[in-house]
């Protein structure tokens, strides 16, 4: 089937490369982490950890007990960190997935159909271009509920664009060529073409537009986490850093604040180069230069 | 004017025009209601109305929406649910706020990204090359809010070179009027956020325009350039770089809305007073007037954006004819 | 008389190779190339596409790509050696010594500057001019060219396709260089436009006394306006003289070949191209290079490359590089019959 036919080129791709073969090895790492985070924490994040004595554990510096330390609160660090992995990848792979879903299919119709359908759409495209992403997240979560599909959904209503333009674009180009014409003599519907023809060949540029929408859903969603908009009930790396910030004691405790940064940064960092290794596969005009 | 650009102009016009209207109905649409905080169900219903009265919440929706569309006409854009007072008037020094932290920072970083794209990217291979490309994209992988509390951590509290926060030190000009913009104190307390956000902001044209020099390498009128005898430097900025100033350049207007947009964290950790700040506080306070005149402002930001990039495009690049 | 052609050599080549580097190896694109080049005098370049030609003019014009290698040999420009000087010295002989008339005038031109301001940039690359001079220059290379003065100010998608050649053309004037070298300066455009830039460029040349050298795959083009030849065959030189004698009585192989692929119009000799193609540049070759696909071959051509042979000729002297080149006129009555060029792709 085209699409993991897609995958396994994108696969290949990515791992002919050194760079890309860390980043993927990292995103792995990542993945895993998300799956059996919270089954591996040694402690409860939410739980506050009291010493020997029973004083309750405040902003206890990294030990053997608790690996990256205690919050304000007495919670271990550690395990905070374990358990956010989990919402960066679900929020993340489902924005990521769904605005390209959405944002491929309208850019093909709008590409391949173009006149009215295709002005209605690059309109709507326009608009959306104009609206302030973050905060139109944060008002959505603040009327209608904090929960992370709200956010996925808020997400996708604005990221899809981006997919849509970038391919409108190509199956533009695309719709021109001979073996279009040729499908289309044999009578294959509009559908077919679409969907058997085209498809197929703006795949690999949709598959672009997934990593980069998943690089800006993980730091938005920890941007809104930090902005103290995110799902209460969840424990994230952007939320673990908003209460950091909110305790104002995070520059007396470096091992709360740094940790969860460093690993949004070390996750959105992979996927960005994943992204251009398959990108200079898919675009090789970038790498010869002669 | 040529009517390529009034068409273009009208496009823009429609476009904002419905934006506004979208979102005068997305703030009644969305499930919740947002006058709840202002008008405590715990008044009396006499108080209740005489409040829905002051706000014009008691008219059927579309009147609302005539005197909201003809309050924008004369720029009013109401009364803020939280302060009672004009949303102009809060929002004004605000954008200002934004504007003076956002781009000059913008403008540093696609400035220094171009520059340093295009001398490494023409080189071509280095070691720095690789690396910046690194440093850059893991700096951009990083939340703008982290960058600067660590900056913070390190900057303000260790060497205690900034301010932690805030426009101007607190107290030192108690109007906050026009004063204090040309105050050292000022320019100390942007200096900070100004750094960060060309920091966070430097890989895209760093990136971009390394690309677009690459691509050009292998073009004849390079080499025809270098047979003329230029120096290695006149080929690099005359004609490699001119011509790959092209993509950034257009960029650059369009981000900037975007970028006023996403102030909304870095104003945050720096407590800095402008548009970003009053959104968040805004939406907290549930006083949508105020958002949507601040989305407003940055949707207009965005098309007025859009439009100057297509007037550099036909400006920089002759090739562009605009009939 | 000797003594006087040595003297007045404007560019001389001697030795040269040329490998690039690629990651499968090094290619050998030039081989032991030796040329000189005399003041005022036309000297066509021919060979098929791929042959090298380009790499020796990148080369000449020091702008050989980065994995280019010149191994050894030397380009003398009036007794100078250009692949020793420094960078500084090297940059100010570009153009002002030789100038190029390039392939493509289309992409040789920066799109997004003006016609009059890339010729002034070259001038100015090499001496201080102040505005006014500039113009005037501009003006009096267009009207040299035949291109109306006053279109300096436009951009080159501005202009047509013959105007584009003829701007390249002023821009190669700009600094009275001693040699022009133009790289088949005429092939995107049609014959008529063709035959008027070619009228002009002769007249130049008269007029300048620069030499020139036009590079091409077209034999019939270096027939018209050329004194000299030089042929061109997988990166090396196998057969130079005067025009008119090469073609009246080649002695390369390659050469005949090459004559036999010419089309005559009105003649009713069909044109017959040289069966198989160039060897891989990759492989290590002892041999002539031209041997897989040659007649004449025998064992030694395969193991040995042959010698440059000069040989006295009332037009001057000729070079040929060939074992058996003194079969070459019993050759060149057979060659016109397509079996002989078959057979040897057989063996």
């Amino acid at each position: 089937m085209a699409v993991m036919d897609i995958l396994r080129k994108f696969y290949q791709a990515t791992w002919a490369t050194t760079g890309g073969r860390i980043s993927l090895l990292v995103f792995g790492f990542c993945v895993i982490l998300a799956i059996v985070g919270p089954w591996i924490a040694p402690f409860d994040p939410m739980a506050r950890n009291y010493d020997a004595a029973g004083k309750l554990l405040r902003l206890a510096p990294p030990s053997s007990e608790h690996w990256l330390g205690t919050t304000v609160f007495g919670r271990d660090v550690f395990s905070q960190m374990l358990w956010g992995a989990r919402p960066a990848m679900i929020i993340g792979v489902l924005t990521a997935v769904g605005s390209v879903i959405i944002g491929l299919n309208f850019g093909l119709i709008a590409g391949y159909f173009g006149g009215r359908i295709d002005s209605l759409l690059m309109r709507i495209t326009d608009i959306l271009l104009g609206l302030p992403f973050l905060p139109f997240i944060i008002v959505v979560l603040s009327l209608s509920g904090r929960s992370i599909w709200t956010i996925v959904l808020a997400m996708v209503v604005v990221l899809w664009r981006s997919t849509a333009r970038i391919v409108r674009a190509e199956v533009m180009s695309l719709r021109e060529r001979q073996f279009v014409a040729a499908a289309r003599t044999t009578g294959a519907s509009d559908f077919d073409i679409l969907y058997r023809e085209i498809a197929p060949n703006v795949l690999p540029l949709a598959m672009t537009s997934i990593t980069f929408a998943l690089a800006w859903a993980i730091i938005t969603e920890a941007s809104i986490g930090f902005l103290g908009f995110g799902d209460p009930d969840v424990v994230s790396w952007g939320s673990i850093i908003y209460e950091a910030y909110a305790s104002q004691m995070m520059y007396r405790a470096p091992w709360w604040v740094v940790p969860p940064g460093v690993a949004i940064m070390v996750l959105v960092t992979s996927v960005y180069f994943i992204g251009r290794a398959y990108e200079d596969v898919v675009n090789p005009r970038l790498q010869e230069g002669r | 004017m040529s009517s390529f650009w009034l068409r273009r102009l009208w496009h823009s016009a429609l476009t904002l025009f419905t934006m506004l209207t979208l979102m005068f109905f997305m703030f009644r649409m969305l499930p919740g209601d947002p006058t709840a905080t202002v008008i405590s169900p715990a008044l009396y219903p006499k108080a209740q109305e005489a409040l829905k009265i002051q706000f014009g919440l008691d008219k059927p929706l579309w009147e609302q929406y005539l005197r909201y569309l003809g309050n924008l006409a004369t720029l009013d854009f109401g009364l803020s649910f939280h302060t009672g007072r004009p949303v102009a008037e809060e929002i004004g020094g605000r954008l200002l706020n934004t504007i003076l932290l956002v781009f000059p920072s913008m403008i540093a970083a696609y400035v220094l990204g171009s520059f340093v794209g295009a001398i490494l990217g023409w080189k071509r291979g280095s070691k720095t090359e690789a690396i910046l490309v690194f440093v850059s994209t893991a700096l951009q992988s990083a939340p703008v809010f982290w960058l600067s509390m660590i900056a913070i951590l390190f900057f303000s509290i260790k060497l205690d070179l900034f301010p932690v926060g805030h426009i101007v030190t607190p107290g030192m000009f108690p109007d906050e009027d026009w004063r204090m913009y040309f105050s050292l104190d000022f320019l100390h307390h942007l200096a900070l956020p100004f750094l960060i956000n060309t920091i966070y902001n430097f890989c895209f044209p760093f990136l971009l325009m390394r690309s677009s020099i690459l691509a050009t390498v292998g073009e004849e009128y390079i080499e025809l350039a270098r047979m003329k005898g230029l120096t290695e430097k006149a080929v690099l900025y005359r004609h490699a770089m001119r011509n790959s100033l092209l993509p950034i350049a257009t960029t650059l207007p369009m981000t900037l809305g975007w970028a006023v947009a996403g102030s909304v964290v870095i104003e945050t950790v720096f407590s800095w007073p402008g548009l970003g700040l009053l959104m968040v506080e805004a939406v907290g306070h549930s006083d949508f007037p105020m958002v949507q005149a601040a989305f407003l402002l940055i949707a207009a930001l965005t098309v007025a954006g859009t439009l100057m990039a297509d007037l550099l495009y036909s400006i920089l690049d002759p090739r562009i004819v605009n009939h | 008389m000797r003594e006087q052609q040595e003297n007045a050599a404007v560019l001389r080549v001697r030795g040269l190779n040329v490998d690039y580097q690629t990651k499968k190896g090094a290619a050998k694109a030039l081989k032991d190339i030796d040329f000189a080049i005399h003041a005022g005098e036309r000297v066509g370049l021919v060979g098929e596409s791929g042959c090298g030609k380009s790499t020796l003019l990148k080369t000449i014009m020091g702008v050989l790509p980065k994995n280019g290698d010149v191994t050894s040999g030397r380009i003398e420009l009036d007794g100078v050696n250009l692949l020793e000087v420094d960078d500084e010295t090297r940059r100010k002989a570009r153009w002002a010594e030789v100038a190029m008339i390039t392939q493509s005038a289309l992409n040789a031109l920066n799109p997004v500057r003006r016609v009059g301001d890339q010729i002034i940039e070259a001038v100015r690359a090499h001496r201080p001019i102040d505005k006014q001079e500039a113009n005037a220059l501009v003006h009096r290379l267009f009207e040299m060219v035949g291109v109306a003065p006053e279109r300096a100010r436009d951009y080159p998608h501005q202009f047509s396709g013959g105007m584009r050649q003829r701007a390249v053309i002023a821009m190669a004037l700009a600094l009275s260089p001693k040699m022009i070298v133009a790289d088949e300066p005429t092939t995107a455009l049609d014959v008529i436009v063709q035959d008027q830039i070619f009228a002009r460029l002769r007249e130049l040349q008269a007029e300048n006394q620069f030499a020139l050298i036009l590079v091409t795959h077209d034999l019939a083009l270096v027939a018209e306006n050329c004194q000299r030849v030089m042929v061109m065959y997988a990166g090396t030189l196998v057969e130079s003289g005067p025009t008119e004698e090469v073609i009246a009585a080649p002695k390369h192989p390659y050469t005949i070949g090459l004559i036999n692929a010419v089309s005559v119009l009105g003649s009713d000799k069909q044109p017959i191209s040289i069966p198989g193609s160039p060897p891989d540049l990759m492989e290590k070759i002892d041999g002539c290079r031209f041997a897989q696909r040659c007649p004449l071959a025998t064992s030694i051509c395969k193991d040995q490359m042959p010698e440059a042979v000069v040989i006295a000729s009332p037009g001057g002297e000729r070079m040929v590089r060939c074992h058996h080149w003194q079969q070459a006129e019993d050759f060149a009555l057979r060659a016109s019959n397509p079996d002989v060029w078959q057979s040897v792709s057989a063996v």
